[in-house]
């Protein structure tokens, strides 16, 4: 039975070795320390935290609370059947026992159909179409705060340097961070877990005897991330520390790097006056196109 | 030995007796992937188990 490296007691937490009292500690004061050392936001901000329910949200706005930060949510609904309900009750949960205000939007409401109604069709990468709907709406009903923090850890930013480089996107490659660049169409996206590995922030969650429901994205087994991540988590297995140095040697590479000077220039959406790349902003797009395929089926 | 899958929702009975490591890899699922819980407390991958104990595998997989 291995000790906690801090005090005698058992450990609970093998990476790092920590008994329960000292893994929240070390938990805490790595989001402390995450917000501090890249200037996420001060206690003066207004924080809009991107909640869906599951535990990386919900250990987001648990923390920032305990943190004293000034945070309300934002919830999304896709329309996943089976999937989105159980985290939705998790959250309404959660909320109301800290009294924490969470304004509600849906696909259906803001694009006219659901997730699962769009993917029936099979002409849709689902990944593709969600992200996309997502970002648009978190956009959008940011737009009073100061800042976006949103629940992506360690294992989703590693995946994400690996993604980008096997892909060659470089433009998505060279924009990933712990924090955007805050402009006048975008509000500024933080993101205070990520040095945090889901295995902690799931051990957080049961410490704090969070409710969470455990299911799965039915769309998520789908995607390349899936294939990627079983592949990380096998080599953090046998070599601990592997996610870690991935975002590590990534973000140093990143500190060395300019930013290019041929971004495209953001415009206004003709049609929903949001930020886009080109006249018509990419959510507009692919909402056009759902529709244009449900109506010949 | 009782190990109820969370993720699954499934129940599996085994006469096992070893680490919570060894008894992973018999059955195939990765200790980065899950927590491991006896009578609702966490357990690190070097903890002996034995037969007589009721365990729960948490998925670490985010929802998606």
């Amino acid at each position: 039975m291995a000790h906690c490296l801090s005090c005698e007691k058992k450990a609970i937490s093998s990476h790092p070795q920590l008994c329960a009292d000292h893994f929240d500690e070390f938990f805490v004061q790595k989001v402390k320390d995450t917000i501090e050392s890249y200037n996420l936001f001060s206690h003066q901000d207004r924080i809009c935290v991107a909640v869906s329910g599951g535990k990386d949200s919900l250990a987001l706005l648990d923390v920032l609370v305990r943190l004293k930060y000034n945070v309300e949510g934002l919830f999304i609904h896709e329309g996943i059947s089976n999937y989105r309900e159980a985290s939705e009750e998790d959250l309404d949960i959660f909320i109301k026992e800290r009294n924490i205000p969470v304004r509600k939007v849906t696909f259906l409401d803001e694009a006219g159909f659901t997730l699962d109604a769009a993917m029936e069709t099979k002409k849709f990468h689902s990944c593709t179409l969600c992200g996309t709907l997502r970002r648009y709406l978190l956009n959008k009903y940011a737009q009073e705060y100061d800042v976006i923090a949103t629940g992506h850890n360690l294992d989703d930013e590693s995946q994400t340097v690996l993604i980008n480089l096997a892909r060659g996107n470089t433009n998505l490659f060279l924009r990933q961070g712990v924090s955007t660049h805050a402009n006048e169409h975008f509000v500024r996206k933080v993101k205070p877990f990520s040095f945090l590995t889901e295995k902690q922030i799931l051990t957080y969650i049961v410490l704090r005897k969070v409710r969470v429901d455990f299911a799965e994205c039915p769309y998520a087994r789908l995607s390349y991330r899936a294939q990627v991540r079983d592949l990380l988590n096998k080599y953090e297995q046998d070599h601990p520390g592997t996610k870690e140095n991935v975002l590590q040697s990534y973000l140093a590479f990143h500190s060395t790097v300019e930013r290019p000077e041929d971004e495209p220039e953001i415009q206004t959406c003709e049609q929903c006056g949001q930020a886009a790349g080109e006249k018509v902003c990419k959510a507009c797009q692919l909402i056009k196109q759902v529709h244009n395929v449900m109506i010949q089926e | 030995m009782k190990i109820f899958i969370e993720r699954t929702k499934e129940t599996k009975q085994l006469d096992f007796n070893g680490t919570v490591q060894e008894l992973l890899d018999t059955l195939g699922i990765l200790y980065e992937d899950v927590l491991v819980l006896r009578d609702g407390s966490l357990i690190t991958e070097d903890e002996e188990v034995s037969s007589t104990d009721s365990l729960t595998l948490l998925s670490v997989i985010s929802g998606g």
